[in-house]
Formats: C-alpha cells, sequence, structure tokens
C-alpha cells in the first residue's frame, strides 16, 4: 500500500534509464518503485529493457528485467482486447463525498451507494493515475469502510459499509486485482481426532465492462506454491482431509484457495497464475425462420433456426449450433471451443415481426455441450408474420493469463 | 390425457403400506455374540441392521432399561469397542437399515429421545479475516439419527427444522447468536458435513468459544414432517401417467443412453403437475427413488430440485426399457418433535 501511495504522487518523471538504475537499489521500496514505474511504459521501452538486460551484472536484476519486459507485453495484449485500463485521477481537497464517489463512475458500475455515510461532509483525498480498482481500494479505506458489489437490471453497483477491510497484499495489473481475499486457521474437533489447519484464498477481480465467459476452464485462478518465511512448502494436500472448502466469490471476480501448514513460519509467499475467458467479441446475426437465410456460418460455428411454431400459448424457437468443421471431434472442440457458451447472455434473443417490430424471446432451455448446442427460446402470443431471429453471438473468447506472486501474507492469529 | 395405469401392490409379502407403530422401548440384559444380540435387537424393533463383511464374533453383554431403538443400539456397539455405524466406509447402507461397520467405537456426545437419537458430530473453531480485526466462531455440527422404520431424510422427502435453543460454553457463558455479528462477506466456507444413511444434520454457528473446552449445553429440538409410503407402478410408456395425491406424474420420454453396444441404459424423464396448482410440491410427494421392472429390485436414487417439477430416472444396464416403475409416494405428513439435550460436549 505506501509502494502505491509513493507511485501515485510522484511526480511524473518518466526517465527510463533513472529507473532501470534503481532496478540495483539497496532499497526494496526503491525497486519495486522502479518496477511499476517501468512497467508503466509502453512497448517503445521494450528494446532499451532488453539491452539494460543483456548488461546488468546480478541475475535477479536480470530477472526482475524479464518480468518487467513480460508485464509489458501482457499489457499491451490486453489493452489490444480490452481497450485501455480504466485509470482514475482524483485530486480532492476539502470536498464533498458525494462529489469524489461521483469520479468513480466507469462503464458497467450503475451506482455507488454510500451506505450510511454523510455524503455532505468533506474529505482530502488524491490519487495519481491508479486503476479503477485502487481508487476505489483507496477511498474506501480513507472512508473507514469497505465495499460489497451486487447486481442488478444488468449492472453492478457498490455499497459501502462500515469497517475496513482486513489489510493484506494486493496487485493492481491493469483491469484487474489480484489479491488474498481470505486467510483462515481452522481447528477441528471430534470424537476421531483433532486437526489444525489453515487456508488462503486467491481472489482476481476484473473491471466491470469485462464480460467473463462461462467457457469452462480447468483453473480459473491457479494456486502453485505456498512457501513459507523459510523457504518450506507450505501446501498441504486437501485429498484426505476431514474439510470441504466451497468458494463463495465476490461479483466481478474469480477465486481459487488452497490449505496451508497451520504452523508454518510467517509471512507466507503464494504463487500462481490466471486463465480467465472473457467475452472479447460479440457479433448480431439475423437469421430468417425459414428458407436459405435460416443458416449461416460464423466462423468456425454453424447456426440454423431448427423450429419455429406458434401456437395459441405462444412462439418457440429451437436455434441450433455446431462447429461447421467435419475433421474430427477434437478439432471442432478446438475451433469452437465450447458452443454452449456463444449465445450471449447479456443480450436478447428477438423476433422480429412483418412490420419490423422487435419482441424479446425467453430462453427455457439448452441442451449440448462442447461441439453443438440447441436452445429453446419462448416468445409472446399474438406476433404478426414474425420474420427472422435476431440475437448476439460471442465469436471471440480471450484468455487472460497473468501470473502472480504476492509476499507478506499472514494467518490471523490463533483464537485466544 | 392417458388414463393412470396404477397398480397398488397388495403383494404376498404383506401389505405394502409401510406405517409400522412404533415398537415399545426395551428393558433387558444378555450376553453372547455381538452379531446375534445385534440381530436379537433387529427382532426386538423390526428395525433392520445389515453388517459388513469382516467383523470378527465377539462376546458382548448389554444392559439397558427402557432404552429405545438407538440407545439400546449405542449400548451393543460400545460394549463391542470394534464397531460402528456413523460413517461407515465399507458398506454402503439403504435408506431404512443401519449399516453396522468395523472402526473404534466414536462416543460422540448425544441425547436419545423415543426412537431417535441427536449427536454432535463436531466443533469447528474458525478464526478468520473481517474488517477492523479478526472474527471468530464455531461451527457445530449436529445430526439426528432416524430409526429405520421412520424415514427421516432429505432425500425421502422430510423436512426437518432444527431449532437450537440454548447453547452454553464450559463456562456457562451463553454463546448462541453469533450469525447475525459475524462478517458476511466471507469467501471461503468450510464444511465438515458426512453423509449417513435416514439422517437430517444441521450445522450451526455460534459465537467463538474455546472449543478445546467445548460446551456445557446444547439444547433444542428437531421438527421433521415424516409420511407413511405406498409403492404405486406405472407403465414406462411416453404418455402413461399415475396420479399421485392431487397430482400427475406422466413419463415424458423413454430414450437409450448408449454405453456399449450391448449394453444400453435408458433415460426415463418424468413431470409432475399438481391438478389444482395447490397439493404438495415434487419434492414432498415422493420419495427420491425408485425401482424398476429388470434392475433386481433395488432402488435406484434420483435427484429432486426443490421447486423442480421434472426429473430423470436412469435404469441399470438393460437390453430393452423396463416395463414398469414403482414410486414410493408419500402420504400424509406428520410432526414429529424431537427434543434434545446435550450436555459437557467436548472432544479433547
Amino acid at each position: 500500500m505506501l509502494i502505491a501511495l509513493l507511485l501515485s504522487l510522484a511526480p511524473v518523471q518518466d526517465d527510463i534509464s533513472k529507473w532501470i538504475g534503481r532496478l540495483e537499489s539497496e532499497s526494496i521500496e526503491e525497486r519495486d518503485e522502479a518496477t511499476r514505474r517501468l512497467q508503466t511504459q509502453g512497448v517503445e521501452a521494450i528494446p532499451r529493457l532488453e539491452k539494460a538486460r543483456d548488461a546488468a551484472a546480478d541475475a535477479a536484476t536480470k530477472t526482475r528485467i524479464d518480468a518487467i519486459i513480460a508485464a509489458i507485453r501482457k499489457s499491451a495484449e490486453l489493452a489490444k482486447v480490452f481497450g485501455p485500463t480504466k485509470r482514475v485521477t482524483i485530486a480532492a481537497r476539502g470536498k464533498l463525498i458525494k462529489e469524489v464517489l461521483g469520479e468513480l463512475r466507469t462503464p458497467g458500475i450503475k451506482r455507488i451507494d454510500p451506505g450510511k455515510l454523510d455524503v455532505e461532509s468533506r474529505i482530502d483525498f488524491q490519487v495519481r493515475n491508479v486503476t479503477w480498482w485502487e481508487a476505489l481500494d483507496r477511498l474506501a479505506r480513507a472512508l473507514k469502510s469497505r465495499y460489497e458489489i451486487s447486481w442488478e437490471s444488468g449492472d453492478y453497483s457498490i455499497a459501502l459499509k462500515p469497517g475496513v477491510e482486513a489489510e493484506g497484499p494486493v496487485l493492481y495489473f491493469e483491469q484487474f486485482r489480484i489479491s488474498v481475499a481470505e486467510a483462515k486457521r481452522v481447528d477441528f474437533r471430534t470424537p476421531a481426532g483433532k486437526f489444525e489447519h489453515a487456508l488462503v484464498a486467491i481472489e482476481v477481480r476484473h473491471q466491470a465492462d469485462l464480460i467473463s465467459s462461462r467457457c469452462p476452464v480447468a483453473d480459473v485462478v491457479r494456486i502453485d506454491s505456498v512457501v513459507d518465511a523459510k523457504g518450506a512448502d507450505a501446501l498441504i494436500d486437501p485429498f484426505g482431509l476431514p474439510l470441504r472448502s466451497y468458494d463463495n466469490p465476490l461479483l466481478l471476480s474469480y477465486q481459487a484457495n488452497a490449505w496451508v501448514r497451520h504452523d508454518a513460519p510467517q509471512p507466507l509467499t503464494v504463487s500462481g497464475a490466471t486463465d480467465m475467458p472473457f467475452v472479447s467479441e460479440t457479433k448480431e446475426i439475423e437469421l430468417d425462420l425459414e428458407g436459405d437465410r435460416s443458416r449461416i456460418e460464423v466462423g468456425k460455428a454453424r447456426l440454423t433456426v431448427e423450429t419455429f411454431e406458434q401456437t395459441g400459448a405462444g412462439a418457440r424457437l429451437t436455434l441450433r449450433a455446431e462447429a461447421k468443421d467435419d475433421k474430427g471431434e477434437e478439432e471442432r472442440e478446438e475451433k469452437v471451443p465450447w458452443i454452449m457458451e456463444r449465445l450471449d447472455d447479456s443480450s436478447e434473443v428477438v423476433l422480429v415481426d412483418g412490420a419490423g417490430r422487435r419482441h424479446a424471446g425467453s430462453r427455457v432451455s439448452s441442451r449440448g455441450g462442447k461441439d453443438r448446442c440447441a436452445w429453446e427460446i419462448t416468445f409472446s402470443t399474438g406476433i404478426e408474420k414474425p420474420k427472422r431471429v435476431v440475437f448476439r453471438w460471442v465469436s471471440e473468447i480471450h484468455r487472460v493469463q497473468i501470473p502472480f506472486r504476492l509476499e507478506g501474507v499472514r494467518l490471523p492469529d490463533r483464537s485466544k | 390425457m392417458m388414463v393412470a395405469d396404477l397398480i397398488l401392490i397388495a403383494a404376498a409379502a404383506g401389505a405394502l403400506q409401510e406405517a409400522p407403530k412404533d415398537p415399545p422401548k426395551v428393558t433387558y440384559e444378555d450376553s453372547g455374540d455381538f452379531r446375534l444380540l445385534a440381530m436379537d435387537l433387529e427382532r426386538r424393533f423390526r428395525g433392520r441392521i445389515r453388517f459388513a463383511k469382516g467383523i470378527p464374533p465377539k462376546d458382548v453383554s448389554i444392559s439397558v432399561t427402557d432404552a429405545g431403538y438407538f440407545e439400546a443400539l449405542d449400548a451393543l456397539c460400545r460394549a463391542h469397542k470394534g464397531v460402528r455405524y456413523h460413517d461407515v466406509d465399507e458398506i454402503r447402507p439403504l435408506l431404512d437399515e443401519v449399516a453396522i461397520g468395523k472402526g473404534d467405537w466414536l462416543e460422540f456426545p448425544a441425547s436419545y429421545h423415543g426412537h431417535f437419537k441427536t449427536a454432535l458430530l463436531s466443533m469447528m473453531r474458525v478464526a478468520d479475516r473481517a474488517p477492523e480485526g479478526l472474527s471468530g466462531s464455531v461451527l457445530v455440527v449436529l445430526v439426528l439419527h432416524g430409526p429405520p422404520w421412520i424415514p427421516i431424510s432429505d432425500e425421502q422427502g422430510v423436512a426437518t427444522e432444527w431449532m437450537v435453543e440454548k447453547a452454553l460454553d464450559a463456562d456457562g457463558k451463553d454463546v448462541l447468536g453469533g450469525r447475525e455479528e459475524r462478517y458476511r462477506g466471507e469467501r471461503v466456507s468450510i464444511s465438515s458435513m458426512t453423509s449417513g444413511p435416514n439422517t437430517s444434520q444441521a450445522p450451526v454457528r455460534l459465537r467463538d468459544f474455546d472449543s478445546a473446552r467445548g460446551l456445557k449445553v446444547l439444547s433444542g429440538k428437531a421438527s421433521l414432517r415424516t409420511a407413511d409410503v405406498t409403492i404405486q407402478r406405472m407403465k414406462v410408456e411416453e404418455g402413461q401417467s399415475l396420479e399421485v395425491g392431487g397430482a400427475t406424474l406422466a413419463v415424458d420420454s423413454v430414450t437409450v443412453d448408449r454405453v456399449q453396444p450391448d449394453r444400453n441404459k435408458w433415460d426415463i424423464e418424468f413431470t409432475f403437475k399438481s391438478k389444482t396448482g395447490k397439493g404438495p410440491s415434487l419434492k414432498r410427494a415422493l420419495e427420491g427413488r425408485a425401482r424398476h421392472d429388470g434392475g433386481k429390485g433395488e432402488w435406484v436414487r434420483f435427484n429432486v430440485r426443490y421447486g423442480g417439477q421434472s426429473f430423470r430416472v436412469t435404469t441399470a444396464a438393460m437390453e430393452k426399457p423396463p416395463a414398469w416403475i414403482e414410486f414410493r409416494v408419500r402420504g400424509e405428513e406428520r410432526l414429529i418433535e424431537v427434543p434434545f439435550h446435550i450436555k459437557d460436549a467436548a472432544f479433547k
């Protein structure tokens, strides 16, 4: 947090040579600050960083520069796919709280509910060029609050609650916030014996304008290692434990947890990586209800209006999608992964009638899986001369892979 | 709609109306081989007991006074020391029987009422991160064991409500009511629930206390809405239906789930529709198991979601779909209240 504060308040000094020089500083804070400064440089800085790496005398500096180069490349990749990261600069002195909250408006977040805060009171609050999540975290802390996220009518809302969130290591990287969301100690007793364990949960939040895909990925957040203060492995194999853990992630987040030794010397270091699927492109598709234009090929998928019928109870449409490649199932899966998740959840399936009026439908069922799927959609009664169906199709899914390393993780003290 | 094809089976083996009256409690002393004494107990209560393989013969003595089913069974298992019926791995018991397997007898703090037993399975003390410091709580898990002749599990359509009325720690401090005060942003919940046939479990979160010293008192009651069961049969053909209380159970489809060229399983889809919009839900109208023609008499479990109106039964591997299927239809519900009072509960 201190590093983040220094970073945001420091004057603009994008002198790459200076920051490269500070990567070899004796001070951890200076090295971290230099690292973060360099990570904010664009890909144009990479040739100079590569030269600096090649010229560096010690292996640690070379490794650090390699990590910076990787982070710059990752930032560029994310910007290309999802657009620029939302960044916030607020310089408030004696400003009304409601006005400061207003400066955190961002696409996908409908409102920030101040809860019991007196929004007419004034605060001093400064951040400069930080990510939206960092700005929210720091404002909540300044207001001695934490926040909860809810979903209503197609938008997210943030509600501030009294009580500051427990401190823990947090990484802010472009549209993402990676943190230790929970650390627990567990003392479990039965007639069969006593078990003591601990658990850490890693949470990765994403900007509200990124649409997560339900496309199943084996490890959306993967914890590779938990190392104690003496460098020993602190992970426990959960197989055989008498306890089971269940994640209850916040909205806008992915989560993973790991069991660790309760007696591991602290602090702990947790390392891992993400593999989060997000919708990166959707296309509006129009299909006639019958005839040649009742089917279309989109990328490697073939979409068809399979059936359409109208009865006194309303209209019912079956939309089918399947991988068009016939070179074998394995190849189809690779080219059109998880076709079942491709009908865009965030928009409606609409029936257009002869007069051009649009009628939104309700999805009643879906059957299928990796390479084929059929959806049943029902519509109201009385639609005259229905002509075509319109919907959005997820044509691209981007998997965001970010390695992370969280140092300084502490378990709660044992209960007294 | 097809006329319901209902066959109420008045089998030669006896009426299938499964509403046995509670057997009386017992007072007796006896000694002899464990298995023989257990079979005697089975006879006294008409409560089926199944034994896992490998339980060695052992002579034990039993002495009980005015004991219900579980109080007597516990006395017997306690005397043996090397058997138990909760969390038995080597045998999968049916819902209407108790399975006894090998394993050290574990003395759970318990309370007996009639033929029921309420036990404290575990205490889990958790210290976690929370706003403005640490928070702690203790999750205790209670289990109600029902005698084999009274269905009490969720699978059997029984709704159980638990009410914990008093919880005092070893120093006599009230530790009930911690749930409302807890931080609600918990991201990982931890469970220690184990499963057992014909049981109902309840996790109860209490305020933080020294779980090593345990609880002085934990009391309350479990209220269960159980029902007598009749077995009803219907043909397995699309469109067939069965009247179940004020509702209709219909076969929607019968499709093959081909697992091997010569071994088919069959998926039979059902829909349950109330005639009046009132009446019991599907979850309450049927026990969650069925048996079918060609299935060797075994009851196959199926899942019914709360509020769900349809479900699927998958048969054993068989060449043709079964000709008939039988369901366990729950009759009118009756309320059973089982108070419990557990004292000096500690796991050292």
